[in-house]
């Protein structure tokens, strides 16, 4: 049992970290361009895609030491997480930032951007179809770690990436003149204007962040195992949980949201059937709604 | 400030219509002018549209029609940000710092538009002249008192070295002791060339430490004159002063008052 148990943890801080990462993004949004982007998951989608056009055009690499992909795949996620950052921001261009120029409420944006996720959606089949495509054909023997839990290296190693990712995102956001104007914007930009801070430069930088963060949480999900449309959709509940978790607006906040959602996830299959795993969001969700309709590290509007 | 040329004028706002929606203005037609070095302050009854005014020329709301001037340069109907660049400072009533950051990054989002080496000598001076913010620099804003953040209010929007500072209720809701701090702070501020523009419901105090004053009443120029001489008024007294120094018997009340009368 304590195996299981253990297995069950191991598993869900792997889910999690990727949570985490598209969390961050819809944590962000939500805070600094007030609203709730519901097309935040396809940007999982389009990044997880976008590297598997890469990697066909230019190969995945020699796999480095146990892992199933090399470098090909390493930078080609890179190159999608700028594509899609860069994405996002048009998508803004294109329709949110019109919509916030003629005064639109927030409800109007939420729907907005269901629409624009049904497109984006359906870019991906139209290119690629419903069928599930694989990143790298190469089979991985799980590491036996004691007292018995498994765990793939290639899972260790995107642990360790998503990490060191957030922690990059982190000392961006404490230092430097961007990342300070970006969080003083979240709290108030009428402010943060009166400061001399260029609202769209920094929602430009913002959907950029927010965009390549989603792309490399989508090419993660994709090499665990498989790539398929609807991978960020799939994801959709749980990175609004692990955002409102956190509290808008943190980055702890949305990597602990992140952390938390995948374990209970996991756990929650322990004593229940896989049928109900998509319940589990909402589960949490209304939990910390009740107890802290902040989120745990939200500040108090 | 009789004395003063039109060149030592900062800002100069003329005939400014602005409200929050385009068709329905707050502010019908209000001018204005601060001289370097010289503190005006803005008065008048509630929803008379000061704070709006301000709003307008800092670019944060639209300007209908009128025109501001920086250093003699137009910035009308420009975002905040091209008005801060050209050298204004803002401070606005209630959310003036931000809360969630700490006093030192306050002050460097204050200083956003500086160069590297610019900002650490401006930050080195804002902390030599409050040193009560040096003291807590690594603390979030939402533990000071209020009227430290009223400090760093002040101190984040001189971060850019403006020539102008306006400052919409500096003292409300402070401690009495802190309100003559707050005053005080400001003339250290324009005796050093910096023209100082003060929206305030406290006019009593306001006119006592301005140079000049302005009486706003439903969006346009009432009253305008050299605070001293508002302060006596007994018309200004009446209507809004707290009626403590010598209410008038006049039946229609101070908009019909003729010493200073603006003609608009």
């Amino acid at each position: 049992m304590s195996t299981m148990l253990l297995q069950a943890l191991a598993d869900g801080v792997f889910t999690g970290a990727i949570i985490a990462l598209g969390a961050i993004g819809v944590s962000f949004t939500l805070q600094i361009m007030r609203f709730a982007n519901f097309a935040h998951s396809e940007f999982l989608t389009w990044g997880a895609y976008l590297t598997l056009a890469l990697v066909t055009v230019f190969g995945i690499g020699e796999p480095l030491g146990i892992l199933t992909f090399g470098w090909g795949l390493l930078i080609a996620a890179a190159l999608a997480a700028v594509l899609t950052g860069l994405a996002a921001w048009g998508l803004d261009r294109l329709v949110f930032a019109r919509l916030r120029r003629s005064g639109a409420q927030p409800l109007v944006l939420v729907f907005a951007a269901f629409g624009a996720a049904l497109v984006m959606r359906h870019i991906v089949v139209l290119i690629w179809g419903h069928d599930s495509y694989f990143y790298s054909r190469e089979l991985q023997m799980a590491m036996l770690v004691p007292p018995g839990i498994r765990i793939m290296p290639d899972q260790v190693f995107i642990l360790a990436l998503a990490f060191a990712v957030m922690i990059v995102l982190h000392l961006f956001l404490t230092y430097s003149r961007t990342g300070i104007a970006m969080r003083a914007m979240a709290e108030s930009p009428g402010l943060a204007q009166a400061c001399g801070v260029r609202v769209e430069s920094v929602v430009r930088t913002t959907w950029v962040i927010c965009g390549g963060l989603a792309a490399l949480a989508g090419v993660f999900t994709g090499l665990t195992p498989q790539l398929h449309p609807e991978i960020g959709f799939n994801l959709l509940l749980a990175l609004f949980a692990a955002a409102i978790f956190g509290g808008a607006g943190s980055l702890p906040g949305a990597v602990i949201g992140g952390l938390m959602v995948g374990i209970a996830e996991n756990l929650f299959l322990l004593v229940v059937p896989p049928g109900y795993k998509p319940a589990m969001p909402f589960v949490l969700l209304l939990a910390v709604l009740l107890f802290r309709p902040d989120g745990l590290f939200g500040e108090k509007r | 400030m009789a004395d003063r040329g039109d060149t030592s004028v900062v800002l100069r706002a003329e005939q400014v219509v602005a409200g929050y929606v385009k068709g329905l203005p707050i502010v019908h037609g209000a001018s204005l002018h601060v001289a370097r070095g010289e503190v005006v302050t803005i008065i008048g009854p509630n929803g008379a549209g000061k704070s709006t005014l301000m709003k307008a020329i800092a670019g944060l709301i639209g300007i209908e029609s009128g025109r501001v001037t920086l250093l003699g340069r137009e910035v009308t109907g420009q975002p905040a940000e091209a008005v801060v660049a050209a050298g204004l400072g803002y401070v606005p009533q209630t959310g003036n710092v931000f809360t969630t950051l700490t006093i030192h990054e306050n002050l460097r989002v204050g200083g956003h538009l500086l160069r590297g080496g610019e900002m650490a000598a401006r930050l080195e001076r804002a902390y030599q002249t409050f040193p009560v913010l040096a003291a807590k620099r690594r603390d979030r804003a939402r533990t000071l008192s209020g009227g430290q953040r009223q400090m760093l209010a002040i101190a984040r929007a001189l971060m850019t070295d403006p020539a102008v500072v306006m400052l919409d209720e500096p003292t409300a809701g402070l401690a009495p002791k802190v309100v003559q701090e707050v005053f005080d702070r400001l003339r250290v501020l324009a005796a050093g060339g910096v023209g100082v523009l003060i929206v305030e419901q406290n006019a009593k105090g306001a006119l006592r430490n301005a140079d000049r004053g302005v009486v706003l009443v439903e969006g346009r120029n009432h009253l305008e004159g050299a605070a001293a001489a508002l302060l006596g008024d007994p018309a200004v007294g009446a209507a809004f002063l707290g009626g403590a120094v010598g209410r008038r018997s006049s039946p229609q009340g101070p908009a019909e008052t003729p010493a200073q009368e603006v003609q608009s």
